[in-house]
């Protein structure tokens, strides 16, 4: 282990891989300002640039994005109530009534070392836990792999907010739909109907860079936010912004809720499809829950815990989910997802045998990313001030930049004009599925996870005979197949009951 | 009545939709040759289209028979509301265009005619700023992608015939 640390280190701290760091930061930083643009968006639009690098220099600038997007996308909560990311929404609660009441300076700065602080120790118990499991999970067998790909697959429809199970779970079978487009394991065509650009299947980078980047710029325009008059304005010089210090007294303060923050983040962080959002909204209402009367008041009001639990378990959540990725090859988010088939198309196959079999990569996307913490806190937070000017740059002008971009990508991983196409068609069914409320984020990881299932599926039934005993008799693999059917039938029972009763309630009311 | 009707519900349309591509994935699962060595074998290009066909059928059609709730159900006339469609739709032929006209006009004409319209159909009426960005932005990818990661790019037949290359 000594020794992978060594090499990841050395790796880590190449020149190159530093300078990977930085750029990412702060291009993630850009992004994820941009209201509409999360971390998701902001990594799809990296891919095709680190497509040439070497996959330890590529991780680690999208790991870098990563965080500088969600870094990003509380400055926006903050600064003009407009939230990059859905895990910043809790932080605009008391982060702009902050910004609001002369303190923007004072916000930014909590949120900074907030992030920093749950970064740290999400990053400390992601030191602990992943070597341990995904030397646990080097046990697993096909078997376990494909209940553990329907584990992940039916773990963020559960996860889904209230009245979104049935369709997450709808999304998710959508996505391992497309995923069957293609060439399948055995080298038979499947549902290309004679067009060739179809025979390699649909690339998870048009999917992705569609299905977000795309059709979230769409949604901008399709909600008319890119009028001149309209654009986002910090409106904000460095005078406005107050100090950007912490006392003592204050930091001691926020300490108790930084750490119980960190640790309620990493763990949330660490289940398959529940990620930042949930976290920091579970952090938000324990604090508020454990704060005294009058601290309770004053919550939505500019009370400095109240930004920086949320900020803290976003940040803390954001390096818990890389430890399914890590160890055992699934994605936790849609993030991840991403990453994951980043990593696929450079050749390296997440799960327990990347910490084995490519310890540099493994190691240095893990000292990378507390690196991506140390530079937000260090560089990101004294140049606030002159990245914030990027929210008054006219959005009739970033879109169809943004669009060009999304566009361009994708291109230029396959030099094919039908991809550009088929982009646009599936980012218009995209903003369909937005339109009528329909989550994305299970579709791509159905999509990414799709082709492993299937292979590991084959796999474990050319073990067994052709018998799916398999599922039963194997204890490990029965127990992830029940903690996966309780996943879905648990949710899917209350929203049943929950929907039952209100429209009962609803036609008595009548 | 607050029942939400069925053609007007977000959760309906959404899941009539998924049905309809559904079954049309599933008949095209019998489109997918089974390979004679295979035949014989429990688990064919089949097994999983075919399980998924199903799920999805199922989850489909137990979206479309559940109560409908008016809270949660937002009906897709409300959702809609507001929505500036006109820019939404050029914008999308523009994009259409950008694709299908790429081998003809190629990267750097493409991407400055395509800036430039996009920046007019979102309201930027500055032709001196829109012509500048546009131009500056497709020349400096134009010669990052070439000239720095040496990349080829499309110069559009175009270009091709007016230089008078074949």
């Amino acid at each position: 282990m000594l020794e992978g640390i060594l090499t990841g280190l050395d790796t880590a701290f190449s020149p190159i891989n530093l300078g990977m760091v930085l750029l990412g930061c702060f291009a993630g930083t850009f992004i994820g300002m941009l209201p509409g643009l999360g971390p998701v968006s902001a990594i799809a639009l990296m891919i095709p640039i680190t497509y040439g690098f070497d996959p330890a220099s590529g991780m680690i600038l999208m790991a870098g994005v990563y965080y500088g997007a969600v870094f990003g996308g509380s400055t926006s909560a903050i600064l003009i109530n407009a939230p990059g990311v859905s895990g910043a929404v809790a932080t605009a609660f008391d982060g702009h009534p902050m910004a609001r009441n002369g303190q923007a300076g004072r916000a930014l700065a909590i949120a900074a070392y907030s992030s920093f602080l749950g970064g740290t120790i999400g990053a400390i118990l992601l030191f602990a836990f992943v070597p341990v499991l995904a030397r646990l999970s080097l046990s697993f067998q096909s078997a376990d792999y494909f209940a553990l790909m329907l584990f992940g697959c039916t773990a963020i429809a559960a996860f889904s907010g209230k009245g979104q199970v049935l369709k997450a779970i709808s999304m998710t079978l959508l996505g391992l739909m497309l995923a069957t487009i293609g060439q399948d394991p055995s080298g038979i065509q499947r549902f290309t109907f004679g067009v060739v650009d179809l025979y390699d299947g649909i690339s998870f980078l048009l999917l992705s860079m569609a299905t977000f980047a795309l059709a979230e710029a769409l949604l901008v325009v399709l909600r008319g936010e890119t009028a001149a008059s309209e654009a986002g304005s910090s409106g904000l010089s460095k005078d406005k912004l107050g100090s950007l210090r912490l006392g003592r007294e204050e930091a001691k303060d926020l300490a108790p809720a930084v750490g119980r923050s960190s640790i309620l983040g990493f763990f949330v962080g660490i289940l398959p499809g529940a990620g930042a959002t949930i976290a920091s909204f579970l952090a938000y209402g324990m604090e508020r829950n454990l704060a005294p009367g009058e601290q309770k008041a004053q919550f939505g009001k500019g009370n400095a815990r109240g930004l920086a639990a949320p900020e803290t378990a976003n940040n803390a959540a954001s390096t818990g989910s890389f430890v399914p990725l890590l160890t055992l090859g699934i994605p936790g988010s849609a993030t991840t997802a991403i990453m994951l088939g980043a990593l696929l198309s450079y050749g390296v196959q997440p799960g327990p045998r990347l910490y084995v079999d490519n310890p540099e990569i493994f190691w240095s996307v893990i000292i990378s990313m507390y690196m991506g913490n140390i530079i937000l806190l260090l560089l990101n937070l004294p140049l606030i001030p002159y990245i914030a000017k990027l929210l008054d740059v006219p959005r009739q002008m970033l879109t169809p930049i943004i669009l060009f971009f999304s566009l361009i990508g994708v291109y230029l991983v396959s030099f094919n004009s039908f991809d550009l196409t088929l982009m646009v068609i599936v980012g218009i069914v995209a903003v369909v599925l937005r339109v009528l409320d329909y989550p994305l984020a299970p579709l791509l990881l159905g999509f990414i996870l799709g082709g492993m299932m299937e292979e590991n599926l084959r796999r474990a039934l050319l073990i067994w005979d052709g018998s799916w005993a398999f599922l039963w008799q194997r204890p490990l693999t029965l127990t992830i197949m029940l903690i996966t059917l309780a996943t879905v039938l648990i949710p899917l029972w209350s929203a049943f009951r929950s929907r039952r009763r209100e429209s009962i309630t609803d036609v008595f009311a009548e | 009545m607050t029942v939400v009707s069925i053609v007007d519900n977000r959760t309906r349309v959404g899941s009539f939709l998924i049905l309809v591509f559904s079954l049309c994935y599933l008949r095209a699962i019998f489109d997918i040759p089974v390979d004679t060595a295979w035949a014989e074998e429990h688990v064919t290009s089949r097994t999983l289209p075919m399980g998924l066909a199903i799920a999805s059928i199922a989850f489909a059609l137990i979206q479309l028979f559940q109560p409908a709730v008016k809270g949660s159900d937002m009906s897709v006339s409300s959702a809609v509301e507001g929505f500036h469609w006109r820019p939404m739709v050029l914008l999308v032929v523009l994009m259409l265009a950008y694709a299908l006209g790429f081998h003809v006009l190629g990267f750097v004409l493409g991407t400055f005619l395509f800036l430039l319209a996009g920046f007019w159909v979102l309201g930027e009426r500055r032709p001196l700023v829109s012509i500048l960005v546009s131009g500056g932005l497709s020349l400096f990818m134009w010669i990052m992608l070439t000239r720095v990661f040496g990349l080829f790019l499309e110069s559009g037949s175009l270009y091709r015939h007016l230089v008078g290359l074949r």
